[in-house]
C-alpha cells in the first residue's frame, strides 16, 4: 500500500550563492549525500577565501547553516596556518570531524583545496566511519 | 581522582609511547600547561594557540546554533598523522595529541584521551 505522506520525498530547497555549472554541480553533490545520507541534519559547501556560502542544505529549521560559516571557515583557515609550521610540513587536512553529544560534524576540503564540504549527522542516525567514508569518496 | 597536567602528560606517553606529540592547554589564555613531543622542532607555542583558536571557533559554532551539547572530541586527520583534542569536563583546558596514523589508530588515541580527559584539572 502505498501513502502519499509517507512515501513522498520531503523537497527541501538548496540554496546558497553558486550560480552556473558550479551550482549544478552542487546540487547533484547534495542529491548524492541524500541518498547515502537521507537523515542527514545539515550539509554545505563554503568557500574558503571568502567564506561564501556556495551551496547549503538544511533538514531543520533550527539548524541554519549560514550561522556556521564563519566559525567553520576560521577553523579551516587556522588548520591551515598550523600545516605551515615545520613539524607538519608535508602534511595535508584529509578530514576534521567534531563529536557532539547526539550528533557529529564533519568538514573536508574539497578536491581543489579551494572550497570545503561541511556535514552534520546524528550519531544515532549512521556511524563516523560511514560518514566519513561517504564524505571521501564524494567530496573528489 | 583528578590529574595535573604533568602527570597527564607523562601517562599518556606511558600508554602511547610512539606519539608525536601531546600538550595539556589552557582553553582561555591558548597558553600550554604541559607537553611532550617527540619531534625535535615541534612548536608547542604554535600548535596550541592554532588548537586553541580550532576549540573556540567551535564553541562558538555550537552556541550560535543554540545546540547545548558539549564537544566531546574533536579529530583532524592529516596526510599520515591524527590529531586529536578533547576537553576537560569544565572545557577549561583541553589535551592535545598528535600520533603517527600508522602507530595509532583514531580508536585507541580516542579511548586513551577518554580516561585522561576526564580526570584533568
Amino acid at each position: 500500500m502505498k501513502i502519499p505522506f509517507l512515501t513522498k520525498p520531503t523537497i527541501k530547497k538548496v540554496t546558497g550563492e553558486a550560480f552556473g555549472t558550479e551550482r549544478a554541480q552542487l546540487a547533484t553533490l547534495v542529491d548524492k549525500f541524500l541518498q547515502e545520507l537521507p537523515e542527514l541534519i545539515a550539509l554545505s559547501v563554503v568557500e574558503i577565501k571568502s567564506s561564501r556560502m556556495l551551496a547549503a542544505y538544511t533538514s531543520q529549521v533550527n539548524f541554519d547553516p549560514y550561522k556556521l560559516t564563519t566559525p567553520n571557515t576560521k577553523v579551516v583557515k587556522e588548520l591551515q596556518k598550523a600545516l605551515t609550521t615545520s613539524w607538519l610540513i608535508n602534511q595535508e587536512i584529509n578530514d576534521l570531524a567534531i563529536v557532539l553529544e547526539d550528533q557529529f560534524h564533519i568538514i573536508r576540503l574539497m578536491a581543489d583545496k579551494r572550497r570545503y564540504c561541511y556535514l552534520a549527522v546524528r550519531i544515532s542516525d549512521t556511524n563516523m566511519a560511514i560518514a566519513r567514508e561517504v564524505m571521501r569518496t564524494l567530496t573528489v | 581522582m583528578s590529574a595535573t597536567p604533568n602527570s597527564t602528560i607523562q601517562s599518556i606517553l606511558k600508554e602511547l609511547p610512539t606519539l608525536v606529540s601531546v600538550a595539556v592547554v589552557e582553553t582561555e589564555t591558548g597558553m600550554p600547561l604541559a607537553f611532550h613531543s617527540n619531534v625535535a622542532d615541534f612548536d608547542i607555542e604554535t600548535a596550541a594557540a592554532y588548537n586553541t583558536e580550532v576549540v573556540k571557533a567551535k564553541l562558538k559554532a555550537i552556541s550560535a546554533l543554540k545546540l547545548n551539547q558539549k564537544i566531546q572530541d574533536i579529530l583532524l586527520t592529516l596526510t599520515d598523522q591524527l590529531h586529536l583534542l578533547k576537553l576537560s569536563p569544565d572545557a577549561g583546558k583541553f589535551i592535545y595529541l598528535a600520533v603517527n596514523a600508522k602507530d595509532t589508530n583514531l580508536a585507541m588515541a580516542r579511548s586513551v584521551l577518554k580516561n585522561y580527559a576526564e580526570v584533568l584539572n
